[in-house]
């Protein structure tokens, strides 16, 4: 039921009103004798009309007229003036001041009634805005609300990067509230560096929503050692599946091996990374040889890698388009030339000096894309804490694994192979029990093959070696003389196993060939032979020899 | 290339740097990078910063490096070794006739 308020100051008009307005409709009728009576009823009833008396003592109406707009805050509320002054000037003015309309005293029955109708019409559509308007407000702050629970979800699912390493120094600015530029980067469990520079097409939420399935497959497979190439395949495998054809991913995904020497890229639709020495000297430009992520299938993809060897603080600059076609305020793009000229014209601090340029060229001109840009600072990375096969240490940490037995059976062509035990190694190093001991396990095994290669099958005498010239011959000799080997093996047979709470690998070794005779290689260790077991003997608890010199048994504790 | 090398001025003082795994396969590339100094040569250092792994035989090289060069102890330094590489270096006793660092 519509409220309508009835402001005047003499009590024969208010009921006069009163009693033509209950014979045309089902109103709430409310009445005030001034105006300050009347702005303080409009305040405490929710009213949709006035009929308002302009002369009045105290406030009159066009005074009162003006308070009651300031006062609504429901919508519109509509103020008709009702009033015995006919001069046309003084209703303008009247009008002026707020009110919608006016009525002449002695006011027709039929007029006061289509008026009322009438202007209850625009109420009722007013109010129905400002509740439209209020419902949108309210949308809107939960709108706010979700987009701050999602971007600390974005935030806690990708920042457990590693991108404090002291090797990346990054910027990143997104157009908006959600990046649609991905940079991860993370240790793979051999020390190497692995990271992803990418692009999603688009900006906002719609372009970030990809961020997280990258951000999944790319530290899973980072953790488990995957190759460059591997990554690339998975996450255009996968990003094939889940984004809509209009989106894909320009991708730059980097290795860069613990040495800090080798660096793996694989590179699709990204602008050219720029490549200098130590010196300052442009080395070379790393361009893209593929199409973006996540719009071939899985067999027209092309998985290949560019492998660069890289020296001690090499520095790489990667960046997604963001940063080339960055605008000034007359439109113009921030460009591969001024790029260029930025990082060949400063020597020591490229990084800064790109982004100092890159801000003073946009100035206050509003951001068009993500930008990322990324300097790559190459070296050695620091290995992980433990990766010692720390014979005699005390604890094997809080982890726990289950026991195995591992076969391997070396035979001629394996062994004539360039570097059987690299590859041994790399199966053990699968192995999460012994993964982190990889380094001491390959120098391990290296000692053990070649013992029994160069001792038992071969026969070489190790006193060859005791000068330079003849340790060169030795290892000639042996070259040559394991392509002629026939029904020839080495077999390593592991046990890895827990035993009071200490967990062991046992590895013995047995060949082919006539037995090591070992006791008296164990000369003074100035000489230039000998030292291979006294290193076994050092990084093991225990190590011996049995079946007349056939098998070799090495005991370690991990 | 897994070797690199640099002298002074004067050939007195060599620096040799040794990439990735240093075993026999790099005994005469080794080698190369001082005999032909021999006579001139007072002191080196092998830099293992870019060294992952190190074997007997790498050992056997140094130590025959010493006999060709007929150097005193202590006149050849290792330095940068990584963790494995240390632990090789200490196991085997080597710390008394070079210099590790």
């Amino acid at each position: 039921m519509n409220t309508i308020l009835i402001v005047d100051d003499i009590a024969i008009n208010r009921s006069l009103l009163r009693q033509s307005l209950e014979v045309m409709g089902d109103y709430n009728l409310i009445e005030a004798a001034g105006g300050e009576e009347a702005i303080e009823l409009f305040e405490k009833n929710s009213i949709d009309l006035v009929l308002l008396d302009i002369m009045m003592p105290g406030l009159d109406g066009c005074q009162t007229a003006a308070i009651l707009k300031e006062k609504m805050t429901g919508g519109h509320v509509p103020i008709i003036f009702v009033t015995a002054l006919t001069s046309e000037g003084y209703l303008a003015t009247a009008l002026e001041s707020g009110g919608d309309d006016f009525l002449s005293k002695p006011f027709n029955f039929s007029v006061l009634s289509s008026k009322i109708t009438a202007h209850l019409r625009i109420r009722e559509l007013s109010k129905q805005l400002s509740e439209k308007n209020e419902s949108l407000t309210r949308l809107n702050e939960h709108l706010i609300n979700e987009q701050e629970l999602i971007e600390h979800f974005f935030e806690s699912s990708i920042k457990q990067s590693f991108l404090d390493d002291n090797l990346i120094k990054y910027h990143m600015s997104s157009m908006s509230v959600f990046n649609g530029d991905v940079l991860l980067s993370e240790r793979g469990p051999q020390g190497s560096l692995y990271m992803i520079v990418g692009d999603f097409s688009g900006h906002g939420l719609t372009a970030a929503m990809g961020t997280l399935p990258v951000a999944m497959i790319f530290f899973k497979m980072a953790s488990e050692n995957a190759s460059v190439a591997e990554i690339a395949r998975e996450i255009n495998f996968q990003l094939l599946k889940i984004l809509p054809s209009t989106m894909f991913l320009t991708a730059n995904i980097l290795e860069l091996t613990a040495s800090g020497n080798i660096l793996t890229v694989w590179m699709g639709g990204m602008p050219e990374n720029y490549w200098f020495n130590e010196e300052g000297e442009l080395k070379g430009l790393i361009e893209s040889q593929h199409m973006p992520l996540g719009i071939l299938s899985d067999d027209e993809f092309d998985s290949s890698t560019q492998v660069a060897t890289v020296e001690q603080n090499d520095k790489i600059y990667i960046y997604t388009d963001g940063v080339i076609e960055a605008k000034n305020s007359e439109g113009e793009l921030f460009g591969d030339t001024r790029l260029k000229n930025t990082l060949m014209n400063e020597n020591y601090n490229r990084f800064s000096s790109v982004l100092n340029q890159l801000n003073l060229f946009t100035s206050n001109n509003e951001q068009n894309d993500d930008i990322t840009f990324v300097e790559l600072n190459c070296g050695r990375i620091k290995p992980p804490e433990k990766t010692l096969l720390s014979a005699g240490s005390e604890s094997s940490g809080s982890e726990t694994f289950l026991p195995w037995n591992l076969t391997i059976k070396l035979t001629d062509d394996d062994l004539a192979t360039a570097d059987p035990v690299r590859k041994i190694t790399n199966i053990l190093s699968g192995l999460p029990s012994v993964s982190k001991h990889e380094g001491m396990l390959y120098v391990l095994l290296k000692e053990i093959y070649f013992n029994s290669l160069d001792h038992s099958i071969l026969n070489l005498e190790s006193a060859d070696k005791s000068n330079s010239e003849d340790f060169i011959d030795f290892y000639t000799n042996r070259d040559e003389e394991v392509k002629k080997l026939e029904s020839a093996f080495i077999a390593f047979y592991f046990q890895f196993f827990n035993k009071n709470e200490n967990y062991y690998l046992q590895l013995e070794v047995t060949d082919s060939g006539n037995g090591f005779r070992g006791h008296n290689l164990l000369l003074s260790e100035s000489s230039l032979y000998g030292r291979g077991l006294n290193l076994i003997h050092g990084l093991s608890e225990k190590a011996f020899f049995s079946n007349d010199g056939k098998t070799f048994t090495v005991l370690c504790k991990l | 290339m897994a070797i690199t090398s640099k002298f002074t001025k004067d050939n007195t003082v060599l620096t040799i740097f040794v990439e990735g795994d240093f075993d026999y396969s790099l005994a005469r590339e080794f080698k190369s990078k001082y005999i032909n100094e021999k006579q001139k040569i007072e002191s080196v250092t092998v830099d293992l910063s870019k060294t992952k792994t190190i074997d007997s035989s790498a050992l056997g090289m140094i130590l025959g490096m010493q006999t060709d060069l007929n150097l005193e102890n202590n006149c050849i330094s290792l330095i940068n070794a990584n963790e494995v590489v240390s632990k090789v270096l200490k196991i085997t006793n080597l710390n008394n006739r070079f210099n590790i660092a």
